[in-house]
């Protein structure tokens, strides 16, 4: 009965032609020159990182967490009114990264509207905020910024006031 | 070429430099050839088998800072080998008609069963066989049988005892073995 057989015996493994040490060694020497190996990723201890989350919670709290809080809660807007206007500003650009282009947006808005005479009865007036969308589509962060630190204007100091 | 210390070999690559260099080209002398086989025994061809070749030590080179060591290097190196085997087979298989006409095995002498099935098909049922196998013993079934390996060195690249390797190699026979008269009988 062949079923009864190892079919295994009856075959022969057929001899495979492997390359030569030069082939991996010339390998080895392409691999290593056209890419760099990675290094094990730093790992941040734990505790490191608590440590940063709560000097960052520490810090926020000392910068809005003291300033009248209860009083600008019920106005609806932050009340930055004991601070300078300078330290305002000097917030505002190091921190310009950390603000939603939305948020920028909807208080210019908010500011400009009064400088030019429109009346907007709410800071989401979509057709008003399409136009001065356009009105800056040219001017980057960095312009605005620097427009404002160096030219300061009345409308500079109403939108400080705002704040 | 003597079996280089694997942790040894890991730290001069994790170092850099020129020395680094150096020992991969020792890691590619000595598993290269190793892995070439299990490539070839896929791909049946030279020139892919090349190239799956030549992706597995670039991902070895960019990667080995992630070897965990929960096994040995060699296996390591083999998994990565047989994807890249797989890999590159589907690729061509998507792209053509993927034909091989490179056998791996060959009927010894007048065999009973040469009649039923010409030595590419053989060929082919013994890898859909070894496939089915979990990897310690299709790892184990390949060194031994295609590339007749002593138990002993089959031991130090796998990490596994020779008892457990000759268990592990008589029961992937076994299956192998069962499959293959299955698909005979069919």
């Amino acid at each position: 009965m062949k079923e009864q057989r190892n079919i295994l015996d009856d075959l022969k493994a057929k001899k495979i032609a492997i390359p030569d040490e030069a082939f991996f060694k010339s390998l080895a020497a392409r691999v290593t020159q056209d890419s760099v190996p990675k290094k094990s990723a730093k790992v941040i201890p734990l505790v490191a990182v608590v440590l940063s989350a709560a000097a960052a919670l520490v810090l926020l709290f000392w910068i809005f967490g003291s300033k009248s809080l209860n009083d600008s809660i019920n106005e609806g807007t932050i009340s930055f009114a004991s601070l300078e206007d300078e330290e305002i500003l000097e917030y505002v650009e190091t921190n310009i990264d950390d603000f939603e282009e939305d948020e920028i947006s909807a208080l210019v808005v908010f500011s400009v509207k009064d400088s030019i005479g429109r009346v907007v009865n709410e800071r989401n007036d979509q057709n008003f905020s399409v136009e001065l969308d356009e009105m800056f589509s040219g001017l980057s962060d960095e312009d605005i910024m620097t427009f404002l630190k160096d030219e300061p204007t009345e409308e500079d100091e109403e939108l400080v006031s705002i704040f | 070429m003597n079996k280089p210390e694997d942790d040894l070999l890991i730290n001069r690559i994790l170092q850099g430099g020129p020395v680094a260099e150096e020992a991969f080209s020792d890691l590619a002398v000595y598993y290269g050839p190793k892995i070439y086989q299990q490539v070839f025994r896929i791909l049946r061809d030279e020139n892919l088998a090349q190239d799956a070749i030549q992706n597995t030590f670039i991902k070895i080179w960019r990667n080995l800072h992630q070897f965990n060591k929960e096994c040995t290097l060699f296996s390591w190196i083999y998994r990565i080998a047989h994807n890249e085997a797989l890999t590159i087979l589907s690729k061509e298989k998507k792209q053509k008609d993927f034909v091989s006409n490179s056998p791996i095995v060959e009927w010894s002498g007048h065999s009973g069963f040469s009649d039923q099935l010409n030595t590419e098909e053989i060929s082919n049922l013994l890898l859909e066989a070894i496939d089915m196998l979990p990897e310690k013993q299709a790892q184990t079934f390949q060194l031994k049988y295609f590339d007749d390996l002593k138990y002993s060195e089959i031991s130090e690249l796998l990490g596994t005892s020779e008892g457990a390797l000759k268990a592990n190699f008589h029961i992937a026979s076994e299956k192998i073995k069962e499959f293959l008269l299955s698909q005979l009988n069919h």
